[in-house]
């Protein structure tokens, strides 16, 4: 079933929207659920509670790419029980929060800051729409999705070496750009 | 900084990065590798000084560039099955035991000296040298400048084959890298490419290939 038709059954507030959903992109949710939290049940729950979002906020949005809407969801649900539960340590999404401490700059202002003018996720999709597009997909599976790097190795038919040394040039230049931009 | 503090501004980055753009989001769902792909941008920095020093040592990145194409075009024949033998594995392991000893005894001879925690080389100094990490400690030392003929062994290196590394096995104990100059930074530890020439970065690498002879002799010399 197309997304198209799929938020019309959200609309329609018939409950077939999230199965449908389900299976449409329920594997790619528990996957990207369970990359933040090294829990199945965990991420399961997740999404589950992600689909109750998603039928709420539906009427009123309607998402033009409901895979990436979703992820938005779960992803968010994700770190919040995530900090809930472990307050960033090692293994699950703290592998990946620790990479982008090298994206951070010496200074600068506080998140707190920035925060109501938006101007870092802003900065980050202008950021991200200068990147070549192999290398966007790469940050986005990583930093978004949090995949594993084999993953994405195997995804885009590199070497981990190869990723492993794109993340962390693209994971400087994100450094060198919010120098610039005094953000962060 | 404190780490503290930088942990915070990453998990707050972490959290921008939630609210990326839904066209790249569904982009990076779809997306699946290309057999073309756009050459890897280098980011060395632009300064009249380096521009001399990259002259410097532009004989070497040639070679070193020459050796990816012969590399690459080597990798195309047909694999003369070496690499599946039945003691391929062992031998493997065995060249990477004498690369961590030659790395280990080398970095406690006099032509290495340690960096202070957290320092980096001098990408930018015109000299070509070595530089190895205890991926362990963390530790760093940098080499003394190679002579002449130390660099003519590394260009021989990276026109060699090497011994190519079977995926899933024993990673080594110590990193070790080229330092070209001009800001430039290469391992014998991954097959000559574009895409595997650093910028001015130490960077992390699981080895495709372990180095020959040529190599291990120049370290032994350095030791």
């Amino acid at each position: 079933m197309e997304d198209y038709q799929i938020v019309d059954l959200y609309w329609a507030r018939d409950e077939r929207a999230i199965a449908e959903s389900d299976v449409k992109y329920g594997r790619m949710l528990r996957s990207l659920s369970q990359s933040c939290l090294s829990s199945r049940e965990d991420a399961e729950e997740c999404v589950n509670d992600a689909y109750l979002d998603a039928w709420n906020a539906m009427p009123t949005e309607r998402p033009t790419y409901l895979g990436a809407f979703l992820s938005k969801i779960v992803r968010r649900i994700s770190i919040d029980r995530f900090r809930h539960d472990h307050r960033l340590k090692r293994g699950g999404m703290g592998k990946a929060v620790e990479e982008l401490t090298e994206c951070i700059p010496d200074a600068g202002p506080g998140p707190a800051e920035e925060l109501e003018a938006g101007r870092l996720r802003s900065a980050l999709n202008g950021f991200l729409a200068r990147l070549p597009q192999e290398k966007r997909v790469m940050f986005v599976q990583r930093y978004f999705y949090s995949m594993p790097v084999r993953e994405i190795a195997d995804r885009m038919g590199l070497s981990e070496s190869n990723v492993k040394v794109s993340l962390h040039r693209i994971r400087e230049s994100l450094r060198q750009f919010l120098e610039k931009e005094e953000l962060l | 900084m404190s780490r503290k503090d930088t942990n915070r501004r990453a998990e707050y980055l972490m959290d921008e990065i939630g609210g990326i753009d839904e066209s790249y989001l569904d982009e990076a769902i779809r997306y699946r590798g290309s057999t073309v792909r756009e050459p890897l941008r280098t980011t060395t920095r632009r300064k009249p000084i380096r521009v001399l020093l990259a002259a410097a040592s532009l004989v070497l990145v040639l070679a070193v560039g020459t050796a990816a194409v012969l590399t690459m075009l080597r990798r195309d024949e047909p694999d003369n099955g070496d690499f599946y033998t039945a003691d391929g594995e062992s031998k493997y392991l065995t060249e990477l035991n004498r690369l961590d000893s030659l790395l280990q005894d080398c970095t406690q001879g006099d032509a290495f000296r340690p960096l202070a925690a957290g320092a980096e080389p001098d990408y930018f100094d015109g000299s070509v040298r070595l530089t190895v990490e205890n991926r362990q400690t963390g530790e760093r030392f940098v080499s003394r400048p190679l002579t002449d003929s130390e660099q003519r062994q590394v260009q021989a290196e990276f026109a060699a084959s090497g011994t190519p590394v079977p995926t899933g096995t024993q990673t080594p104990d110590y990193l070790v890298w080229v330092l070209l100059g001009d800001g430039s930074v290469v391992t014998p530890c991954l097959n000559p490419s574009v895409g595997n020439v650093g910028a001015a970065v130490l960077f992390d690498y699981d080895p495709e290939r372990l180095p020959s002879d040529i190599f291990t002799k120049l370290l032994t010399g350095m030791q």
